[in-house]
């Protein structure tokens, strides 16, 4: 163990001592945010007319105001649980990653995607799909234009496709009972790692699976478990700003900065969502213009009162904006939290499904190496890597 | 060799016993007192054992589930069926088969990680009880409740007797305990107590 311990015990101290000031600094912004979000319940056309004026001035210097809009529903808003329906599919997938690494015997990387179809109220046994883990290692896969290595992000959004596209495959087209089909995460394509010139095919291929698993008559949402987003509290930010004092130095210094959205909403119930919110933010046009647009609300998945449980859920504008779907979509995703105590249950397998443990990446590693040797090669890894893996292996004994 | 006799994979071996990793607990097998065989690979040898414990391993979301969560029976079915939900079988070696005779006593070599467990037929369980020279290897054997297991193995080896014979195997089997625990009269008296027939066959 290289990290001395009793040096950092002081600091420990310090940083308790902190927390526990900032409980009380926090419990007074927190009741400012309460108020102006129960003051401005139903003010729908003054917070509009602030946010078109932010947007104004961010656009000015080129940014984007990033925040929350209201719908037609009051934003301090508590909606009970619905009733959970007596029979409906829930779908989901996910997707992990070895990333290349080029102290590796070899350059590659690896995409795994896992995904399962849960009939509540079916008494069947829910099907699980382990879908064939693709490795990519020709010198397109790896290499960009000017000959690096590809980054993690672009990994990302590859893996982001196939678990888009595994979900849209598993949604089932029966039609007998309501799908719901569930993805861990945003709703969205992160592809700001992308070159930009491919930015827009990730985001076209993405938007055609959501299409696509619209076609089948089914919902589809985003489900981001501990979220720290601040959308609301910037909407609220705004809001007690006067309108002429709205200028890109008094949005940027929001007092609520040290709070999230999911601290605002923890007065909701068990089972309890909140208002429905618009994401107003840089790189909608797509999603908008296919009918997609990023909708939002905030859910206690909870079922003890004492401890809620808040999610973030995202969802496109015709699930948001039809009311049946809403409900549907909300029984569901709480009956399916319900299961594992917090947490959709199908998410927690699809992850299982498709994570890559340690001990699988070095069964790969070792399957690679055997490889290499049959066709005369001599796999090796780098210095760096070799000598990490035996200093590090050598302290083993030392530990605690 | 049949499928729907097919148990588990051996995780590890030794000559006196096996213990071999399962996906599942089918509703009829395994059992305890079981006679189990795993046939050596790239040879013509299976090896015998009797089932003497089954364990339904730890697993974190399994305990999240009983903690926290709502049981739902597709959830319950997706633990039990889709997940690999470790379920470990110990065996003790009783005996072992080569080339189509029979022996009773500890085989030559043990089976090899992911041979296969299957479970006896029938004809198998009276082909190999047809001797009980296994009983002494159980009645010696350590660290597991041998008179128990015992018990447990007549009932379901007298069970696939002819009905005419079931009586007389019984008898035979009390001898041969008679025989083996001569110096341990107590313990003799319980077994004979619970293999008696109108105990055992009723």
């Amino acid at each position: 163990m290289t990290l001395e311990l009793n040096r950092i015990a002081q600091q420990v101290k310090l940083m308790g001592i902190n927390l526990a000031q900032q409980q009380s600094y926090r419990a007074d912004l927190m009741q400012q945010a309460r108020e102006l979000l129960h003051g401005y319940a139903t003010r729908r056309e003054e917070l509009m007319e602030r946010i078109q004026l932010a947007e104004r001035v961010q656009h000015q210097l080129r940014f984007d105001w990033v925040g929350a809009a209201p719908t037609s529903e009051p934003i301090n808003s508590a909606f009970p649980l619905p009733d959970f329906p007596p029979q409906t599919t829930v779908v989901a997938s996910d997707g992990s990653q070895i990333y290349p690494d080029h102290h590796a015997l070899t350059l590659y990387y690896l995409i795994n995607t896992g995904g399962i179809v849960y009939r509540h109220g079916s008494s069947q046994k829910p099907v699980t799909h382990n879908s064939s883990p693709t490795l990519y290692y020709t010198t397109d896969d790896l290499l960009d234009d000017q000959g690096r290595i590809i980054s993690t992000g672009e990994v990302n959004v590859r893996r982001d496709l196939a678990e888009i596209e595994l979900l849209a495959r598993l949604t089932p087209t029966d039609g007998n009972e309501p799908v719901v089909a569930l993805l861990d995460g945003q709703f969205t394509l992160r592809v700001i790692d992308l070159p930009f010139h491919q930015q827009q095919n990730a985001q076209n291929a993405y938007i055609a699976q959501l299409t696509l698993i619209r076609e089948k008559n089914a919902l589809v949402a985003g489900y981001i478990d501990s979220p720290r987003s601040t959308f609301v509290l910037a909407l609220l930010h705004l809001a007690s700003l006067e309108p002429h004092s709205i200028t890109d130095e008094t949005l940027r210094l929001s007092p609520f900065r040290h709070l999230t959205d999911a601290e605002l909403f923890r007065f909701l119930q068990p089972g309890e969502r909140s208002a429905v919110f618009v994401l107003r933010a840089k790189g909608q046009e797509k999603y908008n213009e296919a009918g997609h647009l990023v909708h939002f609300f905030y859910l206690n998945v909870s079922n003890n009162p004492q401890l809620p449980v808040l999610a973030r859920v995202e969802v496109p504008a015709w699930v948001a904006l039809h009311a049946p779907s809403l409900e549907l979509l909300h029984a569901v995703i709480v009956q399916q939290a319900r299961v594992t105590g917090s947490y959709p249950y199908v998410l927690a397998r699809a992850d299982e499904l498709a994570v890559i443990s340690g001990e699988e990446r070095e069964a790969v590693e070792l399957m690679l190496a055997v490889e290499m040797r049959r066709h005369g090669l001599s796999p090796r890894v780098s210095s760096k890597q070799l000598n990490k893996n035996a200093f590090r292996a050598s302290k083993e004994g030392f530990q605690l | 060799m049949n499928d729907i006799f097919r148990i588990g994979w051996v995780l590890r071996a030794s000559t006196a016993g096996f213990t071999v990793g399962s996906r599942i607990l089918q509703p009829t097998i395994p059992h305890f007192g079981d006679l189990v065989k795993v046939p050596l690979l790239d040879t013509d040898t299976n090896v015998f054992g009797l089932v003497y414990d089954v364990q339904v391993k730890d697993d974190p979301a399994v305990r999240q589930l009983i903690l926290t969560g709502e049981m739902e029976p597709e959830a319950v079915l997706d633990q039990r069926e889709n997940r690999l939900v470790p379920i470990e079988i110990s065996v003790i070696a009783v005996g072992y088969q080569q080339n189509k005779q029979i022996f009773q006593g500890l085989p030559p070599q043990p089976p090899l990680s992911l041979d296969v467990l299957y479970g006896c037929d029938p004809h198998e369980l009276r082909l190999f009880t047809r001797e009980l020279g296994y009983f002494q290897l159980v009645l010696n054997a350590a660290r597991i409740p041998t008179d128990e297991l015992l018990v447990a193995h007549l009932r379901r080896a007298a069970a696939a007797q002819p009905t005419e014979v079931r009586n007389s195997y019984l008898v035979k089997a009390g001898r041969e305990l008679a025989r083996l625990l001569g110096n341990d009269l107590i313990r003799l008296d319980g077994l004979l107590k619970r293999i008696r027939p109108d105990m055992l066959l009723a």
